[in-house]
């Protein structure tokens, strides 16, 4: 689609939203059609390809040894990183991640590590000296939109699915595994785009060119909230962010229940 | 060349490729042109108690791709290449698990043609090419950095070489046209995986080509460092990569006039044994080119299907 086109529709995008409707008919508050697959990457020690509503997002998880931080001598270390590849939409340019990629691996990981959703302490070998160090890397295939939340699926179901190696004379012995990664909690972001007053859920590609603002809520089971990142220009009234942070709550239940089925699936073929 | 018979490790024949290789095309909604292509081994994981084991320890000394991946008290686990299945009829115990592919994956995008970047770089004379290989850092063994690698580079650029001349970009002067490929699972064999699906990716794109290249590595494996007893085969894995005396030769095919636009070898090789080595290739390149152009027509009869 060339500029003009971007903005025609855009501009249709407002005017249904001032009565209160969604360029593709969907309810205010519905996702798109959700589908994970997990354990794809024979290299990884877990893996999952997303696929939100043509969005789609592979992530992997791999596990290094390495020394421990020096103000955590006591944990091993997550790190998270990603990448909108130039497959995913014609405005990506080939080259290092820019500010959107760096933005997108920084909220994934917040919203994993401030969870605790991965306890660092038992990736321990030998206090201060040996320590895994668990990545988590994200690749955008394609981007219909909502890569916020996409990202998130594939990186929580990636880890929810994830093995930890075997470790032999401080060499990691690839492909036998001491255990499963065991996950406290699954943080899963939730995002909504806010076009004039209208609050809407998992924007599609149209929708985020019409958008005023993004709010992104991460939420684990019980309720929490574990991380929230604001996006767009635009601003959000206090009345608006509880509407938003209730609706990711129970949204967050919903999504939580899909990849918990992927990782099943994922073990049984 | 004398000697014990050489065994490929997965069981296969020298000229077959391996057992699973699979293109779609059109995978990505937002690029003009995109392929999806699978080529590996699929494994089948089966439990055996351990009666059978003496028989698998055997199997696994002639085939190391039969591989025992656990034990447990009440059995092991084993994995079996597609090439092998057969011999799981012969346990009384087996009992099916699941099965996966151990292989390439590869995504290729194709934009264009369209408005170069940077713009004074466009030609009056023909479109530009640009071919992107990367690799995921979690597509192999050993977590790979993210950043651009000196490997990727070359391979990016002999690809590119390797695809300029079957593509019409005369057509389309002050233009730009873009191939991405990325490398999420990698076994071998990965830069002739990207070629053979930014073939369908660009013909997927409509853009006019004056064939459909292929591209497939040929080599040779042997029994010993010093290659006394050698055989030339076809699409190695990354065990084979890995045996004595190997020598791996990534080739690009234009299957109708038999031409060669990509070639490299490393290795000690005869004259002979090139000349073998380039006529399997020209041999295999026909079966590729067949998967390829179903992949094409499968896609749009999927379309006529949705109407």
């Amino acid at each position: 689609m060339n500029e003009f086109i971007w903005e025609f529709t855009a501009d249709r995008i407002r005017k249904l939203a001032m009565k209160g409707f969604r360029i593709d008919r969907r309810p205010l508050l519905k996702y798109r059609p959700i589908s994970i697959e997990t354990g794809i990457i024979y290299n990884a020690d877990g893996s999952a390809i997303v696929n939100l509503g043509g969005t789609k997002v592979v992530a992997g998880v791999k596990f290094e040894l390495g020394q421990p931080y020096p103000d955590t001598p006591d944990k091993g270390a997550l790190l998270v990183d990603a990448e909108i590849l130039p497959h995913s939409s014609p405005a990506v340019e080939p080259g290092p991640p820019d500010e959107d990629a760096i933005e997108l691996a920084r909220i994934i990981d917040r919203s994993i590590r401030e969870s605790k959703a991965v306890d660092l302490t038992k990736l321990v070998i030998r206090e201060g000296e040996l320590v895994y160090l668990l990545f988590v890397d994200l690749r955008v295939l394609d981007n219909n939109g909502n890569i916020i939340d996409a990202s998130s699926l594939a990186a929580a179901a990636a880890l929810a699915s994830a093995q930890i190696p075997k470790v032999e004379d401080d060499q990691i012995v690839r492909h036998e595994y001491e255990r499963a990664l065991e996950l406290n909690e699954i943080p899963l972001y939730t995002t909504f785009a806010k076009i004039g007053k209208l609050i809407m859920v998992d924007p599609r590609i149209e929708e985020e060119h019409a958008m005023d603002a993004r709010m992104s809520i991460a939420t684990v089971d019980d309720g929490h909230v574990t991380a929230i990142q604001k996006g767009g220009n635009g601003s959000f009234t206090k009345g608006e962010i509880e509407f938003m942070i209730e609706e990711a709550i129970k949204k967050g239940r919903d999504l939580r229940k899909v990849v918990k089925e992927a990782v099943e699936d994922g073990r049984k073929n | 060349m004398s000697g014990e018979k050489v065994i490929r490790p997965d069981g296969r024949n020298y000229e077959d490729l391996r057992d699973t290789i699979r293109i779609e095309a059109g995978v990505l909604d937002r690029a003009d042109g995109s392929a999806y292509l699978e080529w590996g081994t699929t494994m089948k994981l089966v439990k055996v108690d351990k009666s059978d084991g003496k028989k698998v320890e055997k199997w696994s000394e002639t085939w190391p791709m039969i591989q025992t991946v656990e034990e447990t008290k009440d059995g092991i686990l084993v994995e079996f290449p597609k090439p092998l299945w057969h011999l799981i009829d012969e346990l009384k115990s087996a009992e099916e698990v699941k099965e996966y592919l151990r292989g390439n994956k590869v995504y290729v995008a194709v934009y264009g043609p369209r408005e170069p970047i940077p713009r004074h770089e466009a030609s009056p004379y023909r479109a530009i090419l640009r071919y992107r290989y990367t690799m995921s850092p979690f597509s192999v063994p050993e977590r790979k950095s993210p950043k651009p690698s000196r490997r990727e580079t070359e391979i990016s650029m002999v690809s590119r070489l390797a695809l300029e001349r079957v593509l019409f970009l005369e057509e389309f002067p002050m233009t730009m046209i873009d191939v991405f490929a990325e490398v999420i699972s990698a076994d071998a064999g990965t830069r002739v995986a990207a070629l053979t699906a930014a073939s369908v990716a660009l013909a997927d794109a409509g853009i006019p080509m004056r064939d459909i290249p292929v591209a497939l590595a040929v080599g040779r494996i042997c029994t010993d460092e010093d290659a006394t007893n050698c055989a030339i085969v076809a699409d190695l894995n990354k065990k084979e990569e890995d045996m004595p005396g190997a020598v791996d030769m990534p080739m690009v095919i234009v299957p109708r006039k038999e031409e060669f636009t990509l070639l490299q070898m490393d290795g000690r090789v005869t004259k002979e044994e090139l000349d073998q080595i380039l006529d399997l290739g020209l041999k295999k390149a026909k079966e590729l080119n067949k998967i390829q152009r179903e992949a094409l027509i499968r896609k749009y009869e999927r379309v006529t299907e949705n109407e």
